[in-house]
C-alpha cells in the first residue's frame, strides 16, 4: 500500500476501490547515478509491475555520471 | 573449469541472438567461475556485465579505485561547436541509438569473423592514434561528410564500396550487402560521428543498417573500458 500511496500521491495515479487508474499519471523521467547503477532500472521494473503504462516511463540512462561529465548544473 | 568452459559455451549462444540482450543485469549464470573468483583477490571484481570480466578482448579497468583518464575528464567544452547531441540526432530517420553493451556485442561478433557489422571510429586520426574501441576500423568524418560529399562524391562512392560492402551497380548503389556500422566519436558533445551518419544517410544508405554509439570514447573511458 506504501507503494500505491507514492503513485498516487506524488505520480498523479487515482486509487478506485483498489483499481489503479493511470488516464492521467505523469510520464516519468528516472536517473540515478549513471549507466552502472541499477537503482533507478529497479524502480522503474517496480513501476511495471504495478501495470504504470510503458509509454509514461522514461529511462535517463547516464543518469548523475553523465551529467556531471557535461558540467551541467546540480541542486 | 569445467564451470567455466560451460559459460563460455552460453556466452556464445547468447551472442548468436539479437543486439545485447545476454549481456543483461539479470543473468547470473556465470557467478562462481574461476576467473570472478581470481578478480576478487585484488579487489571486487569489475565486469561487463555480472560474471562477464572479458568480451572479445574488452575488459575493464579491475582497480576498483580507477578515475577517468583527465583527457576525457573536462566538462566545459565550449558549445557551439560541442553541443549535446539529442537523443536521435537523426529524426526522422531511424537511425538506433546504442550503448557499450551493443558496441561490445558487435565486437565479439567481428572478432568471431562476422563480416555483416562493423565499429567506426569516426574521429580523426590524430585522436584514433591515441586509442580506438577494439575492432573498430577508424574512417575519419572529413572523408564522410557533407564537405567530402560535395568536393569529391566519387570518393566517398569508392570508401563505401570499398570498406561498407555497398556494390555500385553503374551508378545505382545496391546496398543489400551492405554492413550495419556503429559509428562513434568522442562523446555525447561530439558532431564528428553525426556529421558522417548525416552524409551516409544522405547518399541513400539504410537506417536499420546505421547505429549511432552517442556516448563514444567519453563513456567508454568512463567505464574503464579497454581502448587499443
Amino acid at each position: 500500500m506504501a507503494v500505491v500511496d507514492i503513485l498516487t500521491g506524488t505520480f498523479g495515479v487515482k486509487d478506485l476501490d483498489g483499481v489503479l487508474d493511470y488516464n492521467n499519471a505523469k510520464t516519468l523521467y528516472l536517473f540515478c547515478n549513471g549507466s552502472w547503477c541499477g537503482q533507478s532500472p529497479a524502480s522503474i521494473r517496480a513501476l511495471l509491475t504495478m501495470g504504470y503504462p510503458e509509454n509514461k516511463i522514461k529511462y535517463y540512462r547516464g543518469g548523475m555520471n553523465a551529467w556531471k561529465s557535461l558540467g551541467l548544473t546540480t541542486k | 573449469m569445467k564451470t567455466k568452459l560451460l559459460a563460455i559455451a552460453i556466452a556464445s549462444v547468447f551472442t548468436l541472438g539479437a543486439q545485447a540482450d545476454f549481456l543483461g543485469a539479470d543473468h547470473n549464470w556465470n557467478n562462481g567461475s574461476s576467473a570472478v573468483k581470481s578478480a576478487k583477490k585484488a579487489g571486487k571484481p569489475v565486469g561487463i556485465t555480472k560474471g562477464v570480466l572479458t568480451i572479445a578482448g574488452i575488459s575493464r579497468n579491475a582497480d576498483n579505485g580507477n578515475m577517468v583518464d583527465p583527457a576525457f575528464a573536462k566538462t566545459s567544452r565550449p558549445c557551439p561547436p560541442f553541443c549535446i547531441q539529442p537523443t536521435a540526432p537523426f529524426a526522422p530517420a531511424a537511425v538506433e541509438t546504442v550503448t557499450e553493451l551493443d558496441v561490445i556485442n558487435v565486437a565479439q561478433l567481428i572478432s568471431f569473423g562476422d563480416a555483416d557489422n562493423m565499429i567506426i571510429d569516426a574521429r580523426t586520426k590524430g585522436w584514433a592514434k591515441k586509442g580506438m574501441i577494439p575492432h573498430a576500423v577508424n574512417v575519419p568524418f572529413t572523408k564522410l561528410n557533407s564537405k567530402a560529399l560535395a568536393k569529391d562524391p566519387m570518393a566517398v562512392v569508392e570508401l563505401m564500396v570499398e570498406k561498407f560492402g555497398v556494390k555500385d551497380l553503374d551508378g545505382v548503389l545496391d546496398y543489400d550487402g551492405a554492413k550495419t556500422l556503429y559509428l562513434y566519436c568522442n562523446g555525447s558533445w561530439c558532431g564528428q560521428s553525426p556529421a558522417a551518419i548525416r552524409a551516409l544517410l544522405t547518399m541513400g544508405y539504410p537506417q536499420s543498417k546505421i547505429k549511432y554509439y552517442r556516448g563514444g570514447m567519453n563513456d567508454w573511458k568512463l567505464l574503464g573500458l579497454t581502448v587499443k
